[in-house]
């Protein structure tokens, strides 16, 4: 008898009974993880599946019966070509797919450090929060809470954002300043300027808006979590990567790239979603707003141009 | 459905109003200060609009109050904006009113498709007018 096992919100398996056994020893397994095997109706919990009083006997096996279809999504999942999924829904015998959005697989949410920031200090509570995005995405959106208030991530956002920002402006203004003479030295300070009192509205205003767009995509896919889990999601990433903008040169560079992989871990974990949707929930809006992504660097790259 | 906020529920009311106003602020002060507008990286490879191009010229031209200008260059984007202006309204009342909120239960699927339809329609205007 093979069953078929939840791991990472994705289906695994399959596996024989002496390899669930070992699965279950080793703690990958656990009573709250989804089972299915040939026969049952759909996926259960371990604990109701194949409870520890059954395990030291084998029935025998049902006869066999075809697996059930997966129940019909409404989704443009198909419509924007997520992978796999199409050729997944032409099979009428295909293992169905845990549907395990909006499952709540038993994780105790009580991440991420900055939460505890009263306890153990501000600056312990930042610099655990970002070794752990940036280091350990999966983990760490795994045990984010999905709600509790948005004033924590947003703090979180907002101070290290604009530190991040400010260093960016910073070093283009430097730059500037170098290859700048006489009194166009003074309108790139001028402008520079300018645009750095801006910064904090325009992080805040970035959070909020580039939360709602993903928010948006993520509806479209079917979400069940709140809007609360995704801002928490972009907020946390946000912040995390800012503080690379800090090396000066690639730094704003590398940032972009590693906040669109926290996005995609983090939007899978956090909203129940496989990798290659979160990917297309994250790509669409850059792709659908590719004149965003130069609006900061043309506000900055504006007065390097003019010297 | 309309309904009560729950204890505790984020109140979107309150949080969209001040994202859209604190834009709203923020497109004034830019355009004010003669910063200068996104290039579209699309078009600069391509030579054909993306999806959204033409949106800055369009949020420009509303804030000169051409508003047939606007639409034309992106009507699609211009209809977001009118959306955002219709909801900070209904936010307003429901906050003075203290009435009950509107949440819908999910976004219905054949809203979804009129969405992709007519993001679609925008492209297809966009690369007819030449924006």
């Amino acid at each position: 008898m093979k069953w078929y096992y939840e791991r990472a919100s994705q289906q695994a398996g399959p596996v024989s009974e002496s390899e669930l056994d070992a699965l279950i020893a080793s703690g990958e397994v656990r009573m709250e993880t989804l089972l299915w095997r040939e026969g049952m109706a759909g996926w259960e919990p371990m604990s109701v599946a194949r409870p520890p009083a059954d395990r030291s006997t084998f029935a025998p096996p049902p006869p066999p019966t075809p697996p059930p279809t997966p129940p019909p999504t409404p989704s443009l999942a198909p419509a924007v070509g997520a992978a796999g999924g199409i050729l997944e829904g032409l099979n009428p015998y295909a293992i169905p797919q845990a549907d395990l959005r909006g499952v709540e697989v038993a994780v105790e949410r009580d991440g991420p450090a900055w939460e505890r920031r009263a306890e153990i200090g501000w600056v312990t509570a930042g610099f655990e929060t970002v070794k752990a995005v940036l280091l350990e995405p999966s983990a760490t959106f795994a045990r984010m809470k999905r709600e509790g208030g948005i004033g924590s991530p947003f703090l979180f956002q907002l101070i290290l954002g604009s530190l991040g920002g400010l260093a960016s402006v910073f070093y283009q203004m430097l730059l500037s300043l170098i290859s700048t003479k006489g009194t166009g030295r003074f309108e790139v300070v001028v402008g520079l300027g300018v645009y750095a009192v801006m910064m904090p509205l325009l992080v805040a205003a970035g959070a909020f808006v580039g939360s709602g767009i993903y928010h948006l995509v993520l509806l479209m896919f079917g979400t069940k979590q709140p809007f609360e889990a995704t801002f928490r999601t972009v907020c946390y990433t946000g912040g995390a990567v800012a503080v690379l903008q800090l090396v000066p040169g690639c730094g704003s560079l590398v940032a972009g790239g590693w906040a669109l992989v926290c996005y995609c871990i983090g939007f899978s974990r956090v909203h129940a979603l496989t990798i290659g949707r979160a990917v297309v929930v994250v790509l669409l809006p850059l792709l659908l707003c590719c004149a965003m992504v130069g609006l900061i660097a043309a506000g900055v790259g504006f007065f390097a141009a003019r010297t | 459905m309309w309904r009560r906020l729950k204890p505790g529920e984020l109140d979107h009311e309150v949080v969209w109003l001040g994202v859209s106003l604190a834009c709203a602020a923020l497109a004034f002060a830019w355009v004010g200060f003669g910063l200068p507008g996104p290039s579209c990286v699309f078009h600069k490879v391509t030579g054909w609009p993306c999806l959204t191009c033409g949106s800055t010229r369009c949020v420009r031209l509303l804030l000169q109050g051409a508003f047939g200008g606007a639409f034309r260059m992106n009507p699609f984007f211009f209809t977001c904006l009118v959306g955002v202006a219709v909801f900070d309204v209904y936010a307003v009342v429901v906050l003075l009113g203290r009435l009950p909120r509107w949440r819908p239960e999910r976004v219905p699927l054949w809203l979804r498709w009129i969405l992709l339809a007519a993001l679609l329609v925008n492209w297809a205007w966009l690369v007819v007018a030449g924006v």
